[in-house]
């Protein structure tokens, strides 16, 4: 066989025609455009946010789909292409260096994502996210404005009930300590309250508990546990001092609860994607110990004793 | 890959071993290749027959593949020596055995089963730095280092920097692959057990280290070969006197 130009050209013409169908013509003319059902149109700020994104390079790190693998934020809702109509260019992302954002709309509060935005260790602090201060206040706020509003009518959804639940938090926060706690106290499943740490305080789990203290709290409610972690200035209603709680009938439950649930409408994110039983009982418990000073771990009423536990070291 | 067919035979001193098979390779990698790049969108809600084109195309292209190298292994063998006492031949023949690599990984990674882990992580990364510096940057060094003096009339100013930018760039992107792979399967294996990107990101923090290292490697690799490309195009011709 021989290259002759003949065979070149119409042997060219042959496959070029051939992926033009398979790769162009067909996609497009089988391409379905239908809105999935929480699609809606973006704002005027909203757009002018994702250009933001765009040109900042957001979507080197953050992919924009979510998979039906994956635990991830936005993982209750996996990406179906109707979701995508308005995507000029589509952001969905080749790698991820930080959490898919697909449904982050609502996930926080305005504050959180403002202390975020500006000093991202600050509210996440082994985030390797670089600080995006430079942009200055207004394209921030319209950054943020795209950011909650990504998941359309879910994330909408989100930011209002964000919205309403601030308020209540700010309302209980200014009316002092005491009655903040109460609140906070009062919006604990009664179960969970009634419920101590079923697993007795060792070094050992002071020290897990420590070092997720450290990954996860130690930006909002610093290191000695007061609320005034570098990400204070930025939240309002601010951090907790756990100080507070002490003497006021805060039980291992509760502080399982929280960390677990999360203070929707307050920067306090819910940790249950991220932390598992173990990591969850032992951070309650180093915050109970080493800053509330007052620990119901291991106390009646209590089931039987997980298999680990011993007897002569175990108990504190 | 048009370059390796026009230096290895020039360099080894013996023809290609099968116009034919080079023939073979050049339409099958023309029918296949277009269609493969949708296999990055596998896990996206794209057209599902659109997915499964990309990935018969991504295993198809063993075939052209398989051809250009069996035909350059052929056209060389036995005469490897002789390959390597060219310095544009050599970053070649490296050239082709990240082609070989990187052409295994490929259609291996297309396959979804492989993506559940290793999509969205380093791997991928790992994986394009040795198709475009691997194979497409070593050839075309190679087929730089083999031309100019062709060209311009003016030797080579140093073969030994040229081996030098050789090793620096051997030797990075060797441990830039490797510490990549490991951390994309860190990444990919953690992501599936449940743990969120956050929580792994600790992990991942000593093999950016090495990568920034070989990543060193790989810059001052390209330095020097400026720096010797510079001094061989203004230095005196073949059979001219120094000055």
């Amino acid at each position: 066989m021989n290259m002759t130009p003949r065979l070149l050209l119409f042997g060219g013409i042959i496959i070029f025609s051939v992926i033009l169908l398979i790769v162009v013509v067909l996609p497009w003319s089988t391409i379905s455009e239908k809105p999935s059902d929480i699609f809606r149109p973006r704002s005027a700020l909203e757009a002018k946010g994702r250009e933001i994104y765009v040109a900042n390079g957001c979507t080197y790190c953050h992919t924009q789909f979510v998979r039906n693998i994956d635990w991830d934020l936005g993982a209750e809702r996996i990406a179906r292409s109707g979701d995508y109509v308005a995507e000029q260019p589509h952001l969905l992302g080749s790698e991820r260096t930080g959490p898919d954002l697909s449904q982050e709309g609502g996930e926080h509060p305005d504050d959180w994502h403002l202390a975020h935005y500006i000093d991202p260790r600050s509210v996440r602090p082994e985030s390797i996210m670089p600080s995006f201060a430079y942009l200055g206040p207004e394209k921030i706020r319209a950054l943020m404005a795209y950011k909650q509003s990504l998941g359309f009518k879910e994330a909408d959804f989100r930011v209002n009930r964000q919205r309403e639940w601030k308020n209540k938090a700010i309302a209980a926060y200014d009316a002092g300590p005491e009655k903040n706690v109460g609140w906070i106290h009062s919006m604990v499943p009664e179960p969970w309250r009634a419920l101590p740490n079923p697993y007795p305080v060792t070094s050992a789990s002071l020290t897990r508990g420590h070092r997720i203290y450290q990954s996860h709290c130690i930006g909002c409610h610093g290191p000695i546990g007061d609320g005034m972690g570098v990400a204070q200035p930025y939240l309002y209603p601010p951090p907790l001092n756990f100080s507070i709680l002490r003497g006021r009938g805060i039980s291992g439950g509760t502080l399982y609860y929280q960390i677990m649930n999360g203070i929707t409408g307050t920067a306090m994110p819910y940790f249950k994607r991220e932390l598992e039983s173990e990591k969850i009982w032992d951070v309650g418990s180093y915050v109970a110990v080493t800053f509330i000073g007052q620990s119901d771990a291991h106390e009646a009423p209590r089931g039987i004793d997980a298999a680990y536990i011993s007897g002569a070291g175990g108990r504190k | 890959m048009g370059l390796a067919y026009y230096v290895v035979p020039i360099a080894s001193g013996a023809p290609l071993f099968s116009h034919a098979l080079s023939l073979v390779g050049f339409w099958t990698i023309l029918m296949f290749y277009p269609h493969i790049g949708t296999h990055h969108l596998l896990q996206t809600p794209a057209p599902t027959w659109l997915k499964m084109i990309a990935i018969t195309g991504s295993i198809g292209m063993l075939i052209p593949v398989t051809t250009v190298l069996v035909n350059l292994w052929l056209s060389m063998k036995g005469r490897l020596g002789h390959l390597h006492e060219e310095v544009g031949a050599k970053f070649i023949f490296a050239g082709l055995v990240w082609y070989l690599l990187v052409c295994l990984q490929g259609p291996f990674q297309s396959l979804p089963s492989v993506q559940r882990v290793t999509h969205l992580t380093n791997w991928v990364v790992a994986h394009s730095h040795i198709a475009v510096l691997g194979f497409s940057g070593f050839i075309g060094l190679g087929g730089m280092y083999f031309l100019l003096p062709r060209i311009t009339g003016r030797p080579l100013y140093s073969r030994k920097l040229a081996d030098v930018q050789y090793w620096l760039l051997l030797t990075g992107l060797t441990g830039f692959f490797a510490v990549l792979t490991m951390a994309g399967l860190i990444q990919g294996s953690g992501w599936l057990s449940g743990n969120v990107v956050y929580r792994m990101l600790p992990e991942l923090h000593v093999y950016w280290v090495w990568r920034a290292g070989f990543g060193v490697l790989i810059s001052a690799g390209a330095a020097i070969g400026v720096y010797n490309v510079v001094r061989s195009l203004y230095g005196s011709k073949l059979g001219e006197d120094r000055p």
